[in-house]
């Protein structure tokens, strides 16, 4: 059976959405930024048991203006919460965000560009900040693909309620 | 036929830009198109086909009310909002071509960003740079002040020293005037050693070598070394040993703690005892120093082990550096120091617990004691010091040692070739020249020649790296005649 699934990546700008996406869809990674504009949508259909699940992934611009998010955000099924670990401001999207039946949706949180060790700044506080949103937290890197594929079929498994 | 609904629809958004219509029935299927889908790149859609097959962006829609997506993107060059209306007969989704104003927008938000992230950049290196400068001034003040304590604390005993010492020239004391000389020369050595290994604590060289003594061994030798600062003191200097056993420790490192924790003992009680405790446990050697002295303030108990953070109200001296360094020597051992218990005065009680660690090392000999039998070895001593070089030979020649000295390394090889040399002992420092710059040329002209290098506490990674350098044992300064004569007797 297949199913089709609605799922938005949220996070400010910059901390690596889109690269997330074309890590997960094309195995690829660029360096260069190229900031997004609106919303670009790609999908994935993944096999998981008996189920053919389409994941139709809104990568969603990280712009932070009053109101920006609720044109994308209406009927979601999925939300993949998307921070940056070296930057401690993107660890505040929760707050800035607001989005109906939020604790009956399937979610997880990235915290992405694991890959820069020496830069990281995610504490323990703010994990504990963060757990009070969103329970499934996930160290990723879109530049190595880290925890990528695994965690985006993670989202899957959840939105079938496995 | 386009809808007059529609075109109102396009009269009110005023923009004048290319659009694609469909118009989809109940089921959602497309009915009918209006306008040009090449314009934004899509293909032209063929009637009956689902809404959600032909844009999939709309999968999740209800369609229930009219909505709107500003700027999706169609591919990388085609972005338009996509509009849903509902109508009387059919529902309509106009796709408005935005790709201008894409185009300008996408410039203007990559500029802002790229400033928003080079200010990130710029602010987290200036946080950067704010929080080493306030290290830096931090380790500069902490610098300062440890100048200044060592200036009383070395200043101090020196006082005596010279003062004792010129009396005693001019014939107007007597031989105990030597004690109290020789009393302040060892509160000399042992602040000069807390000194060393503050220091080496800060730059976090610190290693660990094993060694294996018998613990009432230990104690007594450590007893005799702080005994008469006790009993200057009027106070009393107990040992309990619960256990008496070979024990493998830091020797030095060990010894270092237990002198600042009693001397620290000795300096806050004004009377009474203080007592040395050792014990073992399954796991660990226990050290436990307790005092009838004026004990610590609750409110001080948090920096008893900071730097600088010298509690007590005694009028004793101290540089404040003594319990830190001891705890970061204990830590460097996997143990453990901390204050056990302390009462407004009634006294302190400090613990030292180090993880019993049976390295594979030599046992200890039991007859290993200096023995103080003649000796008629050919000793031949490099050191650039005078003083040094005499007070060797004071120390050496009544036990039947032939003394050979020299001042500089250039008479070395003159020596070596016309006197039967037995053992060659140096100093590192020859004036202009080290030891370790001849050390392996020498082995290899003599390799049977064994030498002797004394060095001011060597780490365990400075000893390894000098046997490298052809030394065959490193004798620690100041230099006691017992262990040295013990020494020189193993070759």
């Amino acid at each position: 059976m297949k199913i089709a699934k609605k799922v938005c990546l949220i996070g400010r700008f910059a901390v690596g959405k889109t690269s997330l996406v074309r890590q997960y869809i094309e195995n690829q990674f660029s360096e260069k930024y190229k900031t997004t504009v609106g919303v670009s949508i790609s999908t994935k259909v993944i096999d998981i048991d008996d189920h053919s699940i389409s994941m139709i992934l809104w990568d969603i611009a990280g712009f932070e203006q009053e109101g920006h998010y609720k044109h994308y955000l209406r009927g979601t099924q999925g939300i993949i919460w998307v921070l940056d670990g070296t930057e401690p401001e993107s660890f505040d999207i929760f707050e800035k965000v607001s989005i109906p039946d939020l604790d009956s949706i399937p979610a997880i949180c990235l915290v992405n560009k694991c890959d820069l060790k020496d830069q990281w700044r995610l504490n323990e506080d703010s994990l504990q900040k963060i757990r009070q949103y969103v329970s499934t937290i996930h160290y990723s890197s879109a530049k190595t693909g880290e925890n990528v594929e695994d965690s985006f079929n993670e989202l899957a498994k959840k939105l079938l309620g496995q | 036929m386009f809808p007059p609904v529609l075109k109102q629809f396009l009269l009110k958004l005023n923009e004048g830009h290319g659009y694609f219509c469909l118009g989809i029935d109940k089921n959602l299927s497309i009915v009918e198109s209006h306008g040009n889908p090449e314009s934004l790149g899509l293909f032209p859609p063929e009637n009956g086909t689902l809404i959600t097959d032909y844009l999939p962006i709309l999968i999740s829609e209800n369609f229930t009310e009219n909505f709107k997506i500003p700027f999706f993107n169609i591919n990388e060059n085609n972005v338009c909002d996509i509009h849903f209306i509902k109508c009387e007969n059919l529902d309509y989704i106009m796709l408005v071509n935005k790709s201008e104003i894409f185009q300008v927008t996408q410039k203007y938000q990559q500029f802002a960003h790229d400033d928003n992230i080079s200010k990130n950049k710029f602010k987290r290196l200036a946080e950067e740079l704010n929080v080493a400068k306030q290290e830096l001034k931090k380790s500069n003040q902490e610098k300062a002040a440890l100048i200044a304590m060592l200036s009383h604390e070395l200043g101090t005993p020196l006082t005596s020293i010279i003062g004792y010492s010129e009396l005693m020239l001019n014939g107007e004391l007597d031989k105990n005037s030597l004690k109290v000389i020789h009393r302040n020369a060892i509160h000399l050595k042992h602040t000069i050693e807390n000194t060393l290994l503050f220091g080496r604590s800060q730059a976090k060289e610190s290693d660990i070598h094993l060694e294996a003594t018998r613990s009432s061994e230990f104690i007594s030798e450590l007893k005799d070394t702080l005994y008469h600062f006790a009993e200057d003191k009027g106070l009393a200097l107990m040992t309990e040993s619960l256990a008496d056993e070979v024990i493998y420790i830091d020797i030095p490192k060990t010894r270092q703690i237990l002198i600042n924790l009693v001397n620290n003992a000795i300096k806050y009680t004004e009377s009474g005892f203080v007592k040395i405790v050792f014990s073992v446990s399954n796991h660990s050697y226990i050290f436990t120093i307790i005092d009838s002295g004026i004990g610590i303030a609750e409110d001080k108990l948090d920096t008893v082990f900071s730097p600088w953070g010298r509690v007590g109200e005694s009028r004793e001296a101290g540089s404040g550096i003594g319990l830190y360094t001891s705890q970061k020597l204990a830590n460097s051992m996997s143990g453990k120091l901390y204050l056990k218990s302390s009462k407004k005065d009634i006294g302190s009680e400090f613990e030292l617990i180090i993880p019993i660690n049976k390295p594979d090392i030599k046992p200890l000999e039991e007859n290993n004691i200096v023995t103080q039998q003649q000796s008629h070895l050919s000793v031949l001593i490099v050191d650039d010091d005078e003083d040094i070089l005499d007070l060797l030979t004071f120390m050496l020649e009544p036990s039947g040692f032939v003394i050979h000295r020299t001042t500089t390394n250039e008479d070395i090889d003159d020596i070596l070739k016309t006197q039967s040399i037995d053992v060659l002992l140096t100093d590192m420092n020859l004036g202009d020249v080290r030891a370790d710059s001849f050390s392996k040329k020498i082995k290899h002209s003599y390799p049977k020649l064994p030498i002797i290098l004394m060095s001011a506490m060597p780490s365990a990674k400075l000893k390894t790296n000098y046997k490298k350098l052809g030394f065959d044992a490193i004798i620690e300064k100041p230099l006691q005649r017992n262990k040295l004569i013990s020494l020189l007797s193993k070759f």
